[in-house]
């Protein structure tokens, strides 16, 4: 299945939205089957902080390991918070 | 005649915004050589500003050696003193959402006058810096419960500043070791801090330095009796003459 992130905003920048999201996307969006797999779209998003991504995309990681694929992205706030969470993992 | 060219530069990129240089080469009219030789030297007076670094580059207007006496004196004076008879009650986000609407009006006021890179690395900066502020201090203010957030498009400057507990005891809770303000700036700026206390907080500072230097853009951040100050790739860590409780921050972009 596939996330597009701008439904949740354009700016995602607070760790507590990125909370908050999660939660979202945990209890409507996310399958209940972890050996699905997740995509995660970034199209139509601008801001991209490590603090709303650690939130998100942190726990889906665990949760769904190496099924979950970040689709690419050419927005540059998006390519330095990934490249950070790989950095401080 | 180079006074005349130089002069005409500036006022192109006044009027115009930022430009690259093969847009300024178009512009002028005159050789690669000396179209670098003249942004070189409107670099060193302060007239223009460079941002990016190669293959995207773009030349800005910059006022920064314009007199600019008051810009953030008053936040300056609270974030020490909590003397706020200068402050605007409208700089005050007292809560996160506040804060995030004023966040969303930047980027849309950052597209509007730059480029996109530009204006959404502004805008991730400020808006860690801020949620920083609120994510370290929330319920633990130590008199005045929010941010000062200043936007100065023009000037090409934004300052937070909180009246929170500072840094060093924010890191002294995952580094007790950590011996003054100094210390804990270059931690929270440089090392990476692993373990969950109780959640992964306090790499933030770090996410911001990388980006600042990424972009040629400068930084100045005040906590304790400490700053770190970052221009182009220059990080440097200094004893301040002010006292700062919380934070605070200025970005020139």
């Amino acid at each position: 299945m596939r996330i597009e992130l701008k439904k949740f905003g354009n700016n995602l920048s607070s760790r507590p939205a990125g909370k908050e999201a999660y939660l979202s996307a945990r209890a409507y969006i996310l399958p209940k089957d972890k050996n699905e797999k997740v995509e995660i779209d970034f199209t139509g998003v601008e801001v991209l902080t490590p603090s709303w991504a650690d939130e998100f995309l942190t726990p889906i990681k665990k949760e769904f390991g190496e099924n979950l694929i970040l689709l690419p992205s050419d927005n540059v706030t998006i390519k330095s918070t990934l490249e950070f969470l790989e950095e401080i993992k | 005649m180079k006074t005349e060219t130089g002069n005409k530069i500036v006022a192109y990129l006044k009027e115009s915004g930022g430009k690259t240089p093969k847009e300024l080469l178009v512009y002028t009219q005159i050789s690669a050589p000396a179209l670098f030789r003249q942004l070189k030297k409107l670099m060193a007076r302060g007239q223009i500003t460079k941002v990016g670094k190669p293959p995207k580059v773009l030349y800005y207007y910059s006022n920064h050696m314009e007199p600019d006496k008051t810009i953030g004196n008053e936040i300056l004076d609270w974030a020490t003193t909590d003397d706020n008879a200068n402050i605007k009650p409208e700089l005050l986000c007292q809560t996160r959402d506040v804060f995030q609407a004023r966040h969303d009006r930047l980027l849309n006021e950052l597209k509007k006058k730059f480029n996109e890179d530009l204006a959404f690395t502004v805008a991730a900066i400020a808006g860690e810096i801020g949620n920083n502020s609120f994510d370290h201090n929330l319920g633990n203010w130590r008199d005045v419960m929010g941010i000062l957030f200043l936007v100065d498009l023009e000037k090409r400057k934004i300052i937070l500043a909180d009246r929170g507990q500072g840094v060093l005891s924010s890191i002294k809770r995952v580094r007790p070791q950590t011996a003054n303000h100094a210390d804990a700036l270059r931690i929270a700026f440089t090392e990476i801090l692993s373990g969950r206390f109780p959640e992964q907080r306090g790499n933030g500072l770090k996410f911001v330095a990388k980006n600042i230097r990424a972009n040629n853009l400068s930084l100045k951040f005040y906590s304790g009796d400490a700053t770190c100050e970052i221009s182009g790739i220059e990080t440097n860590f200094k004893q301040s003459d002010k006292l700062v409780p919380g934070t605070l921050t200025i970005i020139n972009f």
